[in-house]
């Protein structure tokens, strides 16, 4: 049973206009999906869908093969990291109080977290690297720091599917690169499949299983290396030049001199 | 007679002592929250908005008295239809599209005072009862305190307490984030509610009594110090209630002792409390 899939899903914020258009999409347990697309192309939206905070117009999202929407307090089986992961200014909570809230939702009201709760933040802790800053007052941690208190904050629940939204797009190089293995890491430790939308291509080709490209349509291909700056460029259209000229080189170094042809997988269902 | 003699002997003063006392714990318990959730002019405009209440109950109810049971009741039950019309619109802003959330709390606040007023207005021409001026209402009036306010009060700071103690680990959250509470599966749009409603309780039982420019400077100066002086929510409220008690006291007491207005002498108080937030902070490397 695939973890994710999209049945020629369909969304629109206005009538007659849509974000998504027919997407398709498998994703099977343990693996990494990197999503692609340029600034309004639906990446968000697609997240809110696997989410369940959208509904689709037409066509389904399945999590874990139940439908997205109807998954209620089990969307603690989704770990979610936000883009904006800044913790308000001198909001009350050390980072163990916010890495604990992600066990909130297992616990249901009125019950408050024992030792196993506890503990279980912080081994998500250590494993992100915060081990020793748990009393500090979360909105005093670097950016980068609150990025993984947020990613250790996802994991507290032990969720199926994390979905990281831009993770990278606040990190300096050096950043990126020790988020990618950190994520690496916590993989195999956590048992996860990830969906990580970025517009880090080079890093993605590097450690997604599965990478695909949305605007509008979902253009996507089970192996990574199968996406070709065509299919890229028809995606990014003319507004990514830039893109392609700062990715080109890595592309050509990944994929060797002539990119394989890539899978599109666009419209296809009857409306 | 002493201070003390006169609360022991005189019912109006002890009354004032005691519904003070609740008033400051109630709203002060809530204002870290308001602080954090920047509600201020949601708890403002409720407050203000339940003279809208208090109008179409004195004019529907023509036999019934301004400190009567029967009006208090019908203001809370218009406050709490209001405060589930402000939590729809404060949660889901599209609801009500190109307003936002401040114009849509800022119309509710204006046009039901000028309802009230209106009624009001008509309800005296109706029936010729003597009905408070608006000074009242908006200072309150803390020498006309019975029983049914006192045990309305305590029903409110019950209610407060006992939801801040059951929920506090989903009202972190919801502090903290609302929208990623609900991803993560905590039921964030229920705590928005019951938020809300408690708010709205608080402010409309407590305008009643020491009026709704006092309901507001209390849900948020204790709350903005409490703030400043911890790193934890629950202790930023236990500091915030200790200062909504002592500021009704203090101010009760500045009252008789310097002849001036309780509400007044309250609100100085409390603010004498913000630049002595950073001395009390605990200086410590980790915060």
């Amino acid at each position: 049973m695939p973890v994710i899939q999209f049945k020629d899903a369909t969304f629109a914020y206005t009538p007659g206009v849509p974000v998504l258009d027919c997407v398709n999409l498998e994703v099977r347990d343990g693996e990494f999906l990197g999503l692609i697309g340029p600034n309004g192309g639906g990446k968000t939206t697609l997240l809110k869908l696997l989410l369940g905070v959208l509904k689709p117009d037409s066509g389904e999202v399945r999590v874990l093969g139940r439908l997205a929407h109807t998954l209620g307090r089990d969307r603690r089986l989704l770990g979610y990291v936000p883009q904006d992961v800044s913790v308000p200014k001198q909001f009350p909570a050390t980072v163990f109080d916010v890495a604990l809230m992600g066990t909130y939702a297992t616990l249901g009201l009125f019950k408050r977290p024992g030792k196993a709760e506890r503990d279980a933040t912080m081994e998500a802790l250590d494993h992100v690297g915060l081990k020793g800053f748990e009393e500090r007052l979360a909105s005093n941690l670097s950016g980068g720091q609150q990025q993984r208190l947020s990613i250790a904050r996802a994991l507290v629940a032990r969720p199926k599917l994390l979905l990281l939204d831009e993770p990278t797009s606040g990190l300096d190089t050096g950043g990126q690169s020790q988020l990618f293995a950190m994520l690496k890491e916590l993989r195999a430790l956590y048992e996860l499949t990830v969906v990580m939308v970025s517009h880090d291509v080079t890093a993605l080709a590097h450690y997604a299983n599965q990478l695909a490209c949305l605007n509008k349509t979902l253009h996507w291909h089970d192996r990574s290396e199968l996406i070709s700056e065509a299919v890229l460029r028809k995606v990014y259209a003319c507004e990514l030049d830039a893109f392609f000229i700062q990715h080109r080189e890595h592309l050509r170094e990944f994929h060797g001199d002539t990119a394989p042809a890539g899978h599109a997988n666009g419209p296809h269902c009857e409306h | 007679m002493s201070f003390l003699e006169l609360i022991l002997t005189t019912p109006l003063i002890r009354n004032a002592m005691i519904a003070g006392a609740l008033t400051g714990v109630c709203c002060a318990c809530l204002s870290p929250l308001v602080v954090l959730k920047r509600m201020a002019f949601v708890g403002d405009g409720i407050a203000h908005a339940s003279y809208g209440g208090m109008g179409l109950a004195l004019f529907l109810m023509s036999s019934a008295g301004f400190y009567s049971i029967e009006v208090q009741l019908a203001t809370l039950a218009f406050s709490l239809v209001l405060g589930a019309l402000i939590g729809y619109v404060t949660r889901r802003p599209d609801g009500l599209e190109k307003l936002g959330e401040d114009s849509v709390i800022g119309i509710a606040f204006s046009v039901c005072m000028a309802l009230g007023a209106l009624l009001i207005k008509l309800r005296q021409a109706r029936a010729p009862q003597s009905i408070p001026s608006i000074d009242v209402f908006l200072f309150g009036s803390m020498l006309n305190i019975g029983w049914t306010d006192i045990v309305l009060l305590t029903l409110a700071l019950g209610a407060v307490m006992f939801m801040l103690f059951a929920l506090n680990k989903e009202l972190l959250f919801y502090a903290f984030d609302a929208r990623l509470a609900e991803i993560s599966g905590v039921r964030a749009g229920a705590i928005h509610y019951i938020f809300i409603m408690l708010l709205v309780l608080t402010v409309t039982v407590s305008a009643r009594v020491v009026g709704i420019v006092l309901v507001s400077a209390t849900l948020i100066i204790p709350g903005a110090v409490g703030l400043r002086v911890c790193k934890r929510l629950a202790p930023a409220m236990a500091i915030a209630a200790l200062i909504g008690f002592v500021s009704f006291e203090l101010g009760v007491y500045a009252s008789y002792a310097l002849n001036v207005p309780p509400g007044s002498a309250i609100v100085l108080i409390q603010f004498a409390f913000l630049p002595l937030a950073p001395l009390l902070k605990k200086r410590d490397a980790l915060g």
